[in-house]
């Protein structure tokens, strides 16, 4: 079985906000929930970027909306994260948690 | 706001589906911006898609730019020997109208290279262009970094190459490009008149 790359940083946040957004999760609305969680205001590229890897990697479902006008007639991608992406962001998570266990950082004990 | 020529540049980079909606998250965060954003905007995902392809896929991409540098080396070389420019330009660098017919040879090269590796995209379904352009952005500041040490007293010789790569050499190639995708994208004529 193919050993899966461990998520990067942006990635979890990217999934994070796709998974806060449910329904509503594209490439405009991504960024702006980033941006009002972290104060990141995150490269355009980047973002559209590690969208289109983590699709590759099945860990986004996309799903495309109806054009509109205001979009010059341009359907919105939807993205919805898969179960493999959901599980991928449980284990990314828990060894972070391993690695701050126990750890006293700046005179805060992680326990 | 150029949505089309935006589309078909970010579709060099991105399956055509994927360039439709991101074209459409910036053609709608930029009603209230200016033209210059929203390029420089388009202009920023092209670049990140591009170095993502290459990241993604390293071996194909400097395959297929190997490909796009031969055609271009083949193209540049028959306009050159075309436009009856001197072998040997350094001699004749004084020479009047030397350099403005040498933008044109250089345009022409790019462009026509462009056309072609676009034809051949139509063609064989993948693309030249997409490995091209990460190598020449790389390619860049190595110029510009070659220029500043070899003649470190004259910063105009480094800003003009600073400026003349992008302009004289990406721009007309990705130019190219799409004007061939559009021809090929062009509906037929109905038969019989």
């Amino acid at each position: 079985m193919k050993r899966q790359q461990p998520l990067g940083e942006f990635e979890q946040i990217v999934l994070l906000a796709v998974m806060r957004l449910r329904d509503e999760a594209y490439g405009i609305s991504i960024r702006a929930e980033i941006a009002a969680r972290t104060g990141r205001k995150a490269a355009r590229g980047a973002l559209y970027a590690t969208l289109e890897r983590l699709e590759g990697k099945g860990f986004l479902r996309p799903r495309i909306g109806r054009p509109t006008p205001v979009r010059g007639g341009r359907a919105k991608r939807y993205y919805t994260v898969s179960a493999a992406g959901a599980r991928a962001i449980v284990r990314s998570q828990r060894a972070y948690r391993q690695m701050l266990d126990g750890l006293e950082i700046s005179g805060v004990l992680h326990a | 706001m150029h949505s089309t020529t935006a589309f078909e540049l970010l579709s060099f980079f991105t399956t055509r589906e994927r360039a439709d909606s991101i074209v459409g998250d910036l053609v709608e965060e930029s009603r209230d911006g200016g033209k210059l954003v929203y390029w420089l905007r388009v202009l920023g995902v092209a670049v990140a898609l591009s170095f993502e392809r290459f990241r993604l896929a390293p071996a194909q991409c400097i395959g297929l730019a190997a490909l796009g540098l031969t055609a271009h080396g083949c193209v540049l070389t028959l306009v050159f020997v075309a436009s009856g420019l001197p072998w040997y330009p350094w001699n004749h660098a004084f020479a009047p109208g030397f350099w403005a017919r040498l933008v044109v040879v250089v345009l022409s090269a790019n462009l026509l290279t462009g056309y072609v590796l676009g034809r051949w995209v139509a063609l064989q379904g993948a693309n030249p262009i997409a490995g091209l352009v990460p190598l020449w952005l790389v390619a860049w500041p190595i110029s510009v970094g070659i220029k500043a040490a070899l003649f470190p007293g004259a910063p105009f010789t480094w800003l003009a190459g600073a400026l003349a790569f992008p302009l004289f050499g990406l721009l007309p190639l990705i130019a190219g490009a799409i004007i061939a995708r559009r021809r090929e994208a062009r509906p037929m004529p109905p038969a019989g008149g």
